[in-house]
């Protein structure tokens, strides 16, 4: 005997079905807001219901980024053999180019030693890092953040900085045990210490959810250009010195522009490092 | 029916939800998309709208609620944005849904157009409020567009969906 399925619109026609799918709605809504101004004032269980999904979804994320990312790697193989002669004089020339500055370098590395061992610096080159698959976005347009395939078990800790082989990415916001998010530095909520090079003057790279973060806190009299490098400063001790953020891709008298070094939407894994500012008691005991 | 097909079509009543839900997740997948920044098509819209629209039932305050909130959860964003958007956007549609059904697939579109304008102005308007400044409206207006260009991909298919469902239940 066959049983239909009676949809559930007309189970709900009667006067006290529509009466009970109304104050579902506004019980909904009342929800809605409630989560809003719990997520926005840093409530403990918001944050851990955020990290345990995370975790949860991950692997299913890890497998559906699979086949986009091998799509991309041999779409990009593709673009590269249209083009591979004219890549190889390039780097020919480069290759000659870069010859000469490991001269300089090895050089300079010589003397920064010397000087080092004359002066008892603390070495600043040991850090750690964890390579780890990005395996989402947040693809919407109020967010900018990254989804990591490693967590607390690989040694990902919030606060960490997510960086690339050209430049800073990030810092990790959220780590779950298998997955972490990292907070990219063009989202609305990155405020990070930088300085431009070689000027050392210092301001904040602050996000407002476009390609191009600004500078926040940048001395009226700083002398800026169009091309000057931006790096970390440190300053605030989250973050370690020097990293290459991007170049100045716009100054003006009331705003100044920063284009990142790092293309933040075609990243297919990230470093993340394992920095801890000195403190004093362990400046203290250095040599 | 057999009993086993009556369990068929109770299941087949998922598949809104389960397909709603694969898509929020296809919307968090790096597809390494240049220009556009990280930015993709809002595929929880698309599927909370056509289900409304089509099979109010299989779509109810609820289950739009937990798309948008499984949403939220994904991208990072504010926890309710995406929950209380698509609730809205069901609701809406959901009451509207006899001036949709049945029409040609170009005012679906359009109606849908200006669903998703609203819901990004609603969007834009709770992102202002939430992060106390003026925040920038082109990401929004970008994903407005790319979503509304997409419409028809992914629309098509869940019509499809909503098709077969239609003989659920019918002999």
């Amino acid at each position: 005997m066959r049983r239909p399925v009676k949809p559930l619109a007309s189970r709900m026609a009667s006067p006290l079905g529509l009466l009970v799918n109304r104050f579902a709605f506004a019980f909904l809504l009342a929800l809605g807001l409630t989560l809003i101004v719990a997520g926005r004032s840093g409530i403990g269980p918001v944050e851990r219901t955020r990290v345990a999904v995370l975790d949860l979804l991950s692997p299913v994320l890890e497998v559906m980024s699979r086949p986009v990312s091998a799509m991309n790697r041999a779409a990009a193989e593709v673009e590269q053999l249209a083009s591979v002669y004219d890549e190889n004089a390039r780097l020919r020339e480069e290759v000659a180019r870069l010859r000469h500055w490991q001269e300089v370098a090895r050089q300079l590395e010589r003397d920064n030693a010397e000087y080092r061992r004359l002066l008892a610096v603390r070495s600043r080159s040991d850090i750690a890092y964890i390579t780890a698959p990005v395996i989402g976005e947040s693809g919407g347009p109020f967010v900018r953040t990254l989804l990591l395939a490693a967590g607390s078990r690989d040694g990902v800790e919030s606060y960490q900085a997510a960086v690339s082989d050209l430049g800073l990415v990030g810092r990790v916001t959220e780590t779950g045990r298998d997955a972490a998010r990292v907070l990219l530095i063009t989202d609305l909520n990155s405020r990070v210490p930088v300085m431009i090079e070689g000027t050392r003057r210092r301001a904040i790279l602050a996000g407002d959810n476009t390609n191009r973060p600004r500078l926040e806190f940048l001395e009226a009299e700083a002398d800026v250009h169009v091309g000057d490098r931006v790096v970390t400063s440190g300053h605030g001790g989250i973050l370690p010195p020097g990293l290459p953020v991007g170049v100045l891709s716009s100054v003006s008298e009331s705003q100044v522009r920063v284009r990142p070094f790092v293309e933040l939407e075609v990243l297919e894994r990230v470093n993340i490092l394992r920095w801890r500012a000195p403190t004093l008691e362990a400046g203290l005991d250095g040599p | 029916m057999s009993d086993r097909a009556f369990t068929a079509d109770r299941l087949l009543i998922a598949v809104p939800g389960l397909l709603a839900v694969l898509l929020v997740m296809l919307g968090v997948v790096p597809l390494g998309v240049p220009f556009v920044g990280p930015m993709l098509p809002d595929f929880a819209l698309i599927a909370v709208y056509v289900f409304a629209v089509q099979r109010p039932d299989l779509m109810p305050h609820w289950l739009a609620f937990l798309v948008g909130l499984l949403q939220d959860l994904l991208s990072g964003g504010p926890l309710g944005f995406g929950a209380l958007i698509c609730l809205g956007v069901q609701g809406l549609c959901s009451a509207q849904r006899r001036f949709l059904v049945g029409r040609p697939f170009a005012i679906g579109w359009i109606a849908f157009a200006l669903v998703a304008l609203a819901a990004g102005v609603v969007g834009w308007l709770l992102a202002c409020v939430y992060y106390f400044t003026l925040v920038a409206p082109a990401p929004a207006l970008l994903q407005f567009a790319i979503t509304v260009a997409l419409f028809p991909l992914v629309a098509a298919p869940l019509l499809t969906v909503c098709h077969r469902l239609a003989q659920v239940g019918n002999p």
